[in-house]
């Protein structure tokens, strides 16, 4: 459990003169949620997370870390409730995967660091937990980027800390990847009944995973459900309104200027709905009254379309050279 | 089963090393200008006695001590510079790199050079040998902490490094000025210094420099921890629970105490700091402090006696400063780290 209450962040520079980042933040995050802090660059999501994971001091406020006053734990011990996985990228030469996981067992470990065998179990189950068992005796170096975050994230679980904080543990990670990595945090929080707080800046990642969102804005803070937010205009008011969400996919798109018109007919097949998206992509809107008309037709078992207007009739084989077309002449 | 098959492999490592240490402990013993059988070196160690007086004089007071100053100063700036290069996130630290060197230079000039009506200018007395062990650590503590504060300001570890080489510059310059005043005895005496001897140490010398670096060594066994955790960074660290500035304290007193005491002995021994620690993470294939301590101390030990053994051109009767050979053996070794971190872009 993680609570905020009239937390102030930022980074004392010297001289009375404080850079605050945001304002007072409330913040909530229960045992076993999964809770995605969002907010546009600059806002100061990295340097909440360093303030709660301890790195950076709070400026005001009180933070709460499973009901004990964060200023009340001592270094040690704050060690054994939260764990932090950061966006550094640690480039040691022959590392391997169980030598880093291990290293999570440091605040439970004699002064020589000997594993028991205790701690070697919990090692164990955390490369279990996120897939790497296999990959063990890897060197860091060796493995690829989602691998790595995997490979963090294990050490966060053999710190096994009920508290994990992520900073942006989805940035250098490919679509695939960012999905298995925030399911897998989502994973977590349901069989272990952690908190996880992760900052990202993929909306629908967030929306479509997350229990829970923090939002920081200037000058404002939210909390809540993702869909609570969309329902009170949250995101818009924080991208701008030309981020829309989309409510048949559930997703966020950003809404893109129309220019024109044309009539598109055919079929209303798959091939129709990806026409209609290089359209409105090149700033072509359907409409059934415009001139300019497209129909998607077949030929010898293949698509064709074919596009008439007043003065003349073209035929394209694919949509790439239907739309360069279309933009070449803006109809 | 991966693990247990790295281990037994690394534990003959470590033995094949300690055979290699003790063979090449008495190869160190066998050469030198007079030549005296193998068979009667090992006897003359074992009872202590030999039919030729000149011989055990020769071996007790002259070889014994300077092969067991090279073991010592082997094992001390070893594990000075296995402890940098974790400490600074750096494969080229060493004690010689950052400044270290050169800042027990300056407290041994200082000693000698500038306060010279306090001590003889024979400098072996048992004071004098402290205080010479004094003034070096606390020279490299002193460049050390210096390096340290700037690190502190500055997170770029290029930085860090320049700035470590200016400061080892501009301690050189010092030191210059020192020696320009200086007056012409002893001069003589620092400038030997400067070049780096193991034969110069005496018996007495020895028992000064072995509690230093035993001392430093406890001090480096009691942060193999803390090392194994600031892989990770300062950061990580500190979210393990890592006391970061109890661990620095710990960890640059060892390095001020194990490169100062041998720096002030041997003279500056440059490149065994940089080049083992890389050797054995080469050896061993690991970055796990409990075994790079250990198997840094063997190697350095081992690699100092073989730079030893070939500064005395055996065949000849002259011998080169140790210093110049741990240089030409060392530079490829750096150079082959600069090469392997630029293609695999670590650290």
């Amino acid at each position: 459990m993680l609570k905020a209450i009239d937390l102030e962040i930022g980074y004392n520079v010297p001289e009375h003169h404080k850079n605050r980042v945001g304002q007072k933040l409330n913040f909530e995050a229960c045992d076993g949620e999964l809770v995605a802090l969002i907010g546009p660059n600059g806002i100061g999501k990295s340097t909440l997370l360093k303030t709660i994971a301890r790195l950076l001091p709070k400026l005001s406020g009180t933070l709460f870390i499973n009901g004990v006053n964060q200023d009340e734990i001592e270094n040690s011990n704050y060690a054994e409730l939260l764990s932090f996985v950061s966006t550094d990228i640690i480039r040691v030469p022959n590392f391997s995967v169980y030598q880093l996981v291990a290293l999570g067992r440091f605040p439970y470990t004699n002064w020589i660091g000997s594993l028991t065998k205790s701690d070697k179990e919990v090692i164990d189950l955390a490369l279990n937990l996120v897939g790497l068992s296999s990959l063990q005796s890897k060197p860091i170096n060796e493995i690829s980027d989602g691998e790595r975050q995997r490979a963090m994230i294990a050490r966060a679980l053999a710190q096994n800390t009920p508290i994990i904080v992520l900073d942006e543990p989805t940035a250098y990670l490919d679509i695939t990847n960012k999905y298995d990595i925030v399911h897998l945090l989502g994973e977590l929080t349901l069989k272990q009944n952690k908190t996880i707080v992760f900052s990202t800046h993929d909306l629908n990642i967030a929306f479509s995973e997350a229990d829970k969102i923090w939002m920081m804005g200037h000058g404002y803070a939210l909390q809540g459900a993702p869909e609570d937010l969309v329902l009170d205009n949250a995101f818009e008011s924080l991208f701008g309104s030309r981020l829309q969400f989309e409510w048949q996919s559930g997703t966020f798109k950003k809404s893109k200027q129309i220019y024109y018109s044309v009539s598109l007919s055919g079929n209303r097949n798959s091939l129709f709905e990806l026409t209609v998206n290089a359209l409105s992509r090149i700033g072509f809107m359907v409409n059934e009254n415009s001139g300019t008309k497209i129909t998607i037709a077949e030929k010898d078992k293949h698509n064709l379309f074919i596009l008439e207007n007043q003065n003349s009739v073209k035929e394209f084989k694919d949509i790439y050279g239907l739309c360069s077309f279309l933009k070449r002449e803006k109809a | 089963m991966q693990s247990i098959k790295a281990g037994t492999s690394r534990k003959a490592l470590i033995y094949l090393l300690l055979m290699l240490l003790v063979l090449f402990f008495l190869f160190d013993l066998f050469l030198g200008s007079t030549s005296i059988p193998f068979s009667e070196i090992v006897k003359t160690i074992v009872t202590g006695q030999s039919p030729h007086p000149e011989w055990k004089i020769i071996i007790f007071d002259f070889r014994l001590p300077k092969a067991l100053a090279a073991i010592l100063a082997g094992i001390a700036l070893s594990v000075s510079g296995l402890q940098m290069q974790t400490i600074f996130r750096n494969p080229l630290a060493g004690p010689d790199v950052l400044g270290i060197s050169s800042g027990a230079s300056l407290g041994v000039a200082i000693l000698v050079l500038g306060m010279s009506g306090f001590f003889s200018s024979n400098i072996s007395s048992i004071l004098g040998n402290w205080a010479i062990v004094v003034a070096a650590c606390i020279g490299s503590a002193a460049s050390l902490l210096l390096v340290l504060a700037v690190s502190s300001k500055v997170r770029d570890i290029m930085t860090i490094l320049i700035m470590g080489i200016m400061i080892g510059a501009a301690i050189s310059s010092v030191v210059s000025i020192l020696q320009y005043f200086g007056n012409e005895s002893l001069l003589k005496s620092f400038v030997v210094w400067t070049m780096g001897s193991l034969g110069h140490i005496s018996k007495m010398q020895l028992l000064v420099l072995f509690p230093c670096v035993l001392s430093g060594l406890v001090l480096s066994f009691l942060s193999v921890k803390r090392l194994n955790a600031l892989l990770l960074g300062e950061r990580y660290a500190m979210t393990l629970g890592l006391n970061i500035k109890f661990s620095r304290v710990l960890i640059f007193t060892s390095t001020s105490i194990l490169a100062g005491s041998t720096t002030a002995f041997c003279g500056p021994v440059a490149f065994i700091g940089i080049a083992v620690p890389h050797l054995c993470r080469f050896i061993f294939k690991t970055s796990d402090h409990k075994i790079l301590l250990f198997a840094s101390m063997i190697t350095g030990a081992i690699v100092l006696l073989f730079c030893d053994m070939v500064s005395q051109l055996p065949g000849s009767d002259i011998t080169i400063p140790v210093n110049s050979v741990t240089a030409l053996m060392g530079i490829p070794v750096v150079v082959w780290i600069i090469i392997q971190n630029q293609k695999k872009n670590l650290w």
